[in-house]
């Protein structure tokens, strides 16, 4: 794909006529502010939503989103012509949420990732009224590993590779852990 | 509810995405697309100026008399030899001492703008 060999303003119209991400992209390196504007209305929901699964910090979770994005914005040149810049997006989120993590592991005795979560079994939390608040509940009280990769599966539409890409693991360890996942998902609220 | 993996597939699709807080978006914007640019802004003073200037065009009239005139850098060579002998002659180091001396006073006294107020300004030689 030779975006690169494009002039700025033929990137712009085309980014403006058919904004997929890809042109999005080509538009923001080639000097057009509103197109990576574009990008972060499209992701900045699903980045956070993200990071708050991973993190579980609704202030850490904004932090990160932050991060990615800007992260994001000063190497939007490094960017793979043809990648999908929602799993690239991911892949900086995910970092970010993965340092922070580490630090906090390193001030306290947090979880970090392929760690199981010490405090409240799916079972436990899932007791609530509300169908969907259990559910979400049960994907909030599910192990690091297992949550991201089950809000993944959600953000990203069952597509296991870009997930993988994102959790840089193999698409098998992938399915294990979706599937995992689930089985935990559905015991915790079968007992509730 | 959610006894096959059908129904807790479509659970979880239907599960909104968390808020983002509020002012996100901007506070993204703003530290991205609409970050003030950096720009390199060279900061001197007048003076500073001056000196860059003359030290700039006694380099250029150097370079110019080399190439152009025969023997002016042999001239040149013995000249600086000579100054540098001048340089390191006791009664030179003395008066470059005193110098030093009377530039600090004036930018002591100038709160360091190199700059005196004399009271009888106003008063010039006639020529």
């Amino acid at each position: 794909m030779a975006l690169g060999l494009l002039d700025p303003p033929s990137l712009v119209n085309a980014a403006i006529a058919d904004p997929d991400d890809g042109a999005l992209v080509a538009a923001a390196i080639a000097g057009a502010a509103e197109a990576f504007g574009t990008l972060v209305e499209r992701y900045d929901r699903a980045v956070y939503h993200l990071c708050l699964r991973t993190v579980r910090d609704p202030e850490e979770a904004r932090d990160c989103t932050q991060e990615a994005f800007f992260k994001a914005f000063r190497s939007l040149r490094t960017f793979k012509p043809g990648a999908k810049f929602s799993t690239w997006i991911f892949t900086i989120a995910y970092h970010a949420c993965c340092d922070r993590l580490g630090r906090r592991k390193r001030f306290s005795d947090a979880e970090m990732p392929d760690k199981a979560d010490s405090g409240l079994g799916p079972s436990q939390i899932a007791e609530q009224n509300d169908e969907a608040r259990a559910l979400r509940a049960a994907v909030e009280a599910l192990p690091e590993k297992y949550r991201t990769v089950i809000t993944l599966y959600h953000l990203q539409g069952r597509r296991y590779e870009e997930i993988a890409t994102v959790l840089d693991v193999p698409i098998g360890t992938v399915k294990t852990h979706l599937f995992r996942a689930k089985e935990l998902l559905r015991k915790a609220l079968t007992t509730s | 509810m959610n006894e096959d993996m059908d129904d807790l597939d479509r659970a979880l699709f239907a599960l909104p995405l968390a808020t983002s807080p509020e002012g996100l978006r901007a506070s993204i914007l703003s530290a991205t697309v609409f970050a003030p640019s950096r720009e390199f802004v060279a900061v001197a003073r007048p003076w500073e100026m001056w000196v860059g200037g003359v030290a700039l065009a006694v380099a250029a009239w150097l370079c110019i008399a080399i190439v152009a005139f025969k023997g002016f850098a042999a001239a040149l060579s013995v000249n600086i030899d000579l100054a540098f002998r001048a340089v390191g002659d006791p009664s030179t180091l003395v008066w470059f001492a005193l110098g030093c001396v009377v530039t600090a006073s004036v930018w002591y006294v100038g709160d360091g703008n190199l700059r005196l107020r004399l009271p009888f300004r106003g008063v010039r030689a006639r020529s």
